[in-house]
């Protein structure tokens, strides 16, 4: 039993996984690619739905975890040896291990010219009782191990993102609620937007919503996103919503109705059927004279057009509260307020996969100093029971390492021999 | 019994009309000193480099550490001076640029990769861990010629040839070259053969080779 | 004719033989087997293509060209996995891979590739001389590997991988010769969709905002991910990827450990034949890297040239319909492409009107649905959109969807055909003029 969780350990830490997995991907990504031209969304769905491959991705933040645990024990237990301490040397950690020739242990004296000759090589060094150890330069491991923690971020965020993703469209109108909101709750207070100089965005949006129960006010910009009830506030399209009134000859009940439409920004057009007599109402916002952003003032004039299949019937211009009548037809624009159309998204992989990328950056600074700076050189020499053994590992400079490394073993071995 | 390191039969070497070394059969064993003496011209540096494998004779058979020099090709030959011959020249053939170390490495360089604490290490045993960073011309004739041994040592060669190491030296010196020349031999277990004009020079050797117009006229065991 | 035609194949196919053969024993049975699956591998494509839809021929062989590179790209990233210190429990892959009939099959296959390829540029009607000739000179070439490989200098040795790299390079040289088989250009097509796909599916998933709140500046940027260029540059990066790892694979080996030796030039000697071995396995993939390299240039100026008649200008009569006679001064019935432009209202389309192997005419819109509207040409069964370099096969044409051109409704009578002006202009502006835009500007 013990053997196969050593095995399993073994597979699932290794470092072929992620990398295999990905392979597994790419293939599938080119498999799909070959009957469809949406292969990216289509391995998306397949994921999504198909247990072995969302176990597939599992494997992912699973191998880097495992890797993680794995590498940082390795790191600690290399670490405590330098150190002194009586521990058995476990394959791998070391680059080289080298038994020395027996009657090759070397002497008081050796040791003190071996250590000279490091020292000088800008090594520093710990003679003990066991073993006599040198390092130079930083050691890398921090480096992977951010590098670890971000695949294990990046992976895993892209698994919860995509099995747990809840997405709903909604319209975030003035004076109504939020989409999602109950009743009396999140109600938007004001939508404001306007120009802005930051180095990403042009414009500012701000939904404002207050809870009249409570009195607490809440904002919603466009990013980073807030939150409501746990969903992100993801702002789409800007819109304007009208309530309309409708009468034709024809139809002299009227027709009567309320629609967010997406006629931002101005010439822009939307059409309304109303629906039972082919009629058509097609919208779209008038651009002010000044030079204005109608969206940004508030001050939303409407064009229309009524069509009756192909012909256009009539035409005009609206504000809220305005009203056209002409040969039997009556347009009343009610209300017309500016609407955002609006994602709510509750989705907990967006924040790790962004943490992935702070991980990766963090990971690349660290690594390019430590290399630029000086990497990690070991060198340990040890005897015990009459029995020595040398070990070296370099991160980096290995040529340079390994001569010293050899001279070390050179010196011991000549002392011996005379 | 020891192996033969050179074995020469009918060895000859002309040069056109000249003959400047005339038929000569050699043999020196592994590990031993030999010395050559003569006068200009009497053919000692032909067989230097005859045996160097820097030229190739004209006639005869020529076999060092067991290779037929003769049948080699460029490459072969180069190969051969690469890795079994060491050479220390009168003049040094130092590069003046290059520090101490660094004319150690050009040799590992050009033997096969240059090896710094190798290096450092050879020039320590020659005396001049202190002169590492010096370049040849702050150095003296003798500090010179022990860059120029630890050169013609650093890579392990089977024979060391001398072309009057010491023809530049004054006394002092000449007995300080000689005596490394002589540790390190007992060390590295190498064969020597040393081209000189100096009676005392030769004596170091453990047999001396009279050569006159090209003709192994006399050979003497030295007095160990 | 034929034989210039066959000469590229036929130099892969030689190329691919000496490799083959280096570091080999039995080097007669493989130099029977390679000769074996060439003229096995021609013969099929040869009857294929007579008897089955060409399009399946071309399919197939292309198929088996883009494995043969997903191989490849598997065994060079597990090649420098390996250098890298990874450890994988391939040994009974690799004792399984260095047996000589592997070899023998390996070569066999790859030969019969290599054969295939060249049977696809032959086309269905092959007079027999020529079946004779081809035999004859692939038995010349063979021999003429032996021969060769036998000369090529001891120290030349072979990696698996490097091996592998250029057995590939030289398939896809040999198939960067026909367009039809040609891989860089669909794989460029490939890469811009999922690039622009995936910049979509990041946006969307990371909640960042839209074109709309961004500024027009750095819009340009991201914009930039959209173009074909994004396809070409990452197309050649996927391209040279296996190729390079391979490189890295051998330079980054670890040198062998001499810690054990005691004397320095002796340590320095074995590393030195070490590094000596090393650089000499870089030869293969480098002569790889630039076949792959003319592969990618055969591909962007391909010799073949395109039938791309000027449009001729058709008019609408006053019901609305153009008419296009069967048979006039053009003859809609010849199989070859045919262009003409309408004007209407200030707003302009370019169709063109084919007949399809299968016999029967189509109308297509000048463009299609994903590219910018740049056009077609005809060329050996195909038509290309000169956009992004997508071949079409004819049987395909009058199909909707992907980078086919869009099609338009019209009817077919025993006069000519007729079809509608204003559909055509709608056609053009709802479907082109719109996507243009969108492909333009992302999202």
């Amino acid at each position: 039993m013990r053997k196969l969780f050593v095995r399993l350990w073994r597979l699932i830490s290794s470092r072929a996984v992620t990398p295999a997995v990905i392979a597994i991907f790419l293939v599938l990504y080119a498999l799909v690619a070959f009957w469809t031209d949406e292969a990216l969304v289509v391995l998306m769905q397949l994921v999504r739905s198909n247990p072995v491959l969302t176990a597939l991705l599992a494997l992912l933040p699973l191998n880097s975890a495992c890797c993680l645990i794995a590498e940082t024990r390795a790191f600690w237990f290399r670490r405590r040896l330098l150190a002194g301490q009586e521990l058995p040397v476990l394959p791998g950690l070391f680059d080289e291990e080298v038994p020395l020739a027996l009657g090759a242990l070397p002497s008081p004296a050796t040791v003190t010219r071996v250590k000279g000759n490091l020292e000088s090589a800008g090594y520093r060094t710990r003679v003990g009782e066991r073993g006599t150890a040198a390092w130079r330069g930083l050691n890398g491991f921090p480096a992977r191990f951010l590098y670890l923690v971000g695949v294990l971020c990046l992976f895993g965020g892209i698994l919860v993102s995509l099995t747990t993703r809840v997405s709903l469209r909604g319209t975030v109108v003035e004076g109504e609620s939020l989409p999602g909101a109950g009743p009396g709750e999140g109600v938007v207070s004001r939508i404001s937007y306007a120009k802005a100089d930051g180095l990403v965005l042009s414009k500012r949006l701000v939904i404002e919503s207050s809870d009249p129960g409570s009195g607490r006010r809440e904002e919603y910009g466009i990013y980073p996103p807030a939150r409501f009830k746990g969903a992100f506030v993801y702002p789409r399209y800007l819109g304007v919503g009208v309530a309309f009134r409708f009468s034709a000859p024809e139809l002299p009940a009227g027709y009567q109705q309320q629609a967010p439409l997406s006629i931002y920004p101005p010439g822009k057009e939307a059409e309304v059927a109303v629906p039972d007599t082919g009629y058509r109402l097609r919208f779209s916002l008038q651009a002010p004279a000044d030079g204005s952003d109608p969206y940004s003032t508030g001050k939303l004039v409407i064009n229309f057009k009524l069509l009756k299949g192909a012909a256009e019937v009539a035409a005009g211009t609206l504000a809220s509260g305005g009203e056209f009548a002409r040969d039997g037809y009556r347009l009343a624009l009610l209300d017309a307020r500016r609407v955002v159309v609006t994602d709510l998204i509750k989705d907990r992989g967006v924040v790790p996969i962004w943490l992935a990328g702070a991980f990766f950056l963090l990971a690349l600074c660290y690594w390019v100093t430590v290399r630029l700076l000086g990497p990690r050189r070991e060198l340990y020499i040890t005897w015990r029971g009459g029995a020595g053994l040398a070990l070296s590992r370099a991160e980096g400079r290995r040529r340079r390492h390994n001569e010293l490394f050899h001279e070390a073993l050179d010196r011991i071995a000549d002392d011996s021999a005379h | 019994m020891a192996v033969a390191t050179i074995e020469t039969s009918g060895l000859t070497r002309s040069y056109g009309e000249i003959c400047a070394l005339k038929p000569i059969d050699l043999s020196v064993p592994e590990g031993e000193w030999l010395s050559v003496m003569g006068h200009s011209g009497s053919g000692k540096s032909t067989l230097m480099n005859l045996v160097g494998g820097l030229d190739r004779p004209t006639a005869g058979a020529l076999v060092v550490g067991g290779q037929d020099l003769s049948t080699l090709t460029e490459d072969g030959l180069a190969r051969f001076r690469r890795e079994y011959v060491g050479i220390i020249f009168q003049q040094h053939h130092l590069v003046p640029y290059l520090s101490a170390l660094e004319n150690v490495m050009l040799s590992q360089y050009f033997h096969s990769v240059p090896d710094e604490a190798e290096a450092r290490h050879a020039l320590e045993r020659v005396g001049l861990g202190h002169r590492l960073k010096n370049r040849p011309g702050e150095l003296s004739g003798g500090e010179q010629q022990r860059v120029c041994i630890a050169r013609a040592i650093i890579n392990s060669p089977k024979l060391l040839l001398g072309d009057e190491p010491t023809g530049n030296l004054d006394h002092k010196s000449t007995l300080m070259v000689m005596e490394l020349l002589k540790e390190l031999r007992a060390e590295e277990r190498f064969t020597v053969v040393m081209v000189t004009h100096n009676e005392e020079v030769a004596a170091w050797g453990d047999r001396t080779i009279y050569l006159t117009d090209g003709v192994l006229v006399r050979e003497e065991r030295t007095r160990s | 004719m034929i034989a210039l035609k066959l000469v590229p194949h036929l130099v892969a196919f030689f190329g691919m033989a000496t490799v083959a053969l280096r570091g080999a024993t039995r080097r007669g049975m493989l130099a029977g087997t390679a000769l074996a699956g060439f003229l096995v591998g021609t013969g099929f494509a040869v009857v294929s293509t007579g008897s089955v839809s060409g399009q399946f021929s071309f399919s197939l062989v292309r198929a088996l060209l883009a494995l043969s590179f997903l191989l490849f790209c598997a065994v060079s990233f597990t090649a420098l996995y390996q250098s890298l210190g990874g450890s994988l429990p391939v040994g009974w892959l690799e004792r399984l891979s260095s047996r000589p009939v592997s070899r023998s099959c390996a070569l066999f296959l790859a030969s019969a590739a290599a054969g295939a390829v060249a049977g696809c540029r032959l086309g269905p009607a092959v007079p027999s001389w020529v079946w004779g000739a081809l035999a004859a000179a692939a038995a010349v070439l063979v021999l003429a590997a032996v021969l060769l490989e036998s000369r090529l200098p001891a120290g030349l040795s072979t990696s698996r991988a490097g091996y592998l790299a250029l057995t590939v390079a030289f398939l896809l040289f040999s198939a960067s010769w026909s367009t039809r088989l040609d891989l860089f250009a669909p794989l460029t097509m490939k890469v811009m969709k999922f690039t622009h796909d995936f910049v979509h599916q990041f946006f969307e998933s990371m909640l960042i905002p839209d074109h709309l709140f961004i500024h027009s500046y750095l819009w340009g940027y991201i914009g930039l991910l959209f173009g074909k260029e994004v396809g070409f540059w990452g197309g050649l990066i996927i391209w040279f990827t296996p190729v390079v790892m391979v490189f890295l694979a051998i330079g980054l080996e670890r040198l062998p450990s001499v810690a054990h030796l005691r004397q320095g030039a002796q340590r320095r000697r074995v590393l030195a034949e070490a590094i000596r071995t090393r650089r000499m396995r870089l030869v293969l993939p480098g002569l790889a890297l630039v076949l792959l390299a003319s592969a990618v240039y055969r591909s962007l100026y391909p010799s073949v040239e395109y039938w791309d008649p000027k449009p001729v200008p058709v008019t609408a009569n006053a019901g609305g319909e153009i008419f296009l006679p069967r048979k006039g001064e053009i003859d809609l019935m010849d199989g070859k492409l045919h262009k003409y432009v309408f004007e209407r209202g200030g707003k302009t389309a370019r169709f063109f009107v084919l007949l399809t192997p299968s016999g029967k005419l189509t109308v297509d819109l000048d463009a299609c649905a994903i590219c910018k509207p740049d056009g077609y040409g005809q060329a050996e069964g195909t038509v290309l959109c000169y956009y992004c370099k997508t071949l079409i096969p004819l049987e395909t044409v009058g199909k909707p969807g992907g980078c086919n051109p869009v099609p338009v409704p019209f009817t077919e009578q025993d006069d000519g055909i007729h079809l509608s002006g204003v559909t055509l202009i709608n056609t053009w502006s709802g479907t082109v003029q719109s996507t243009t835009r969108t492909t333009e500007k992302g999202k």
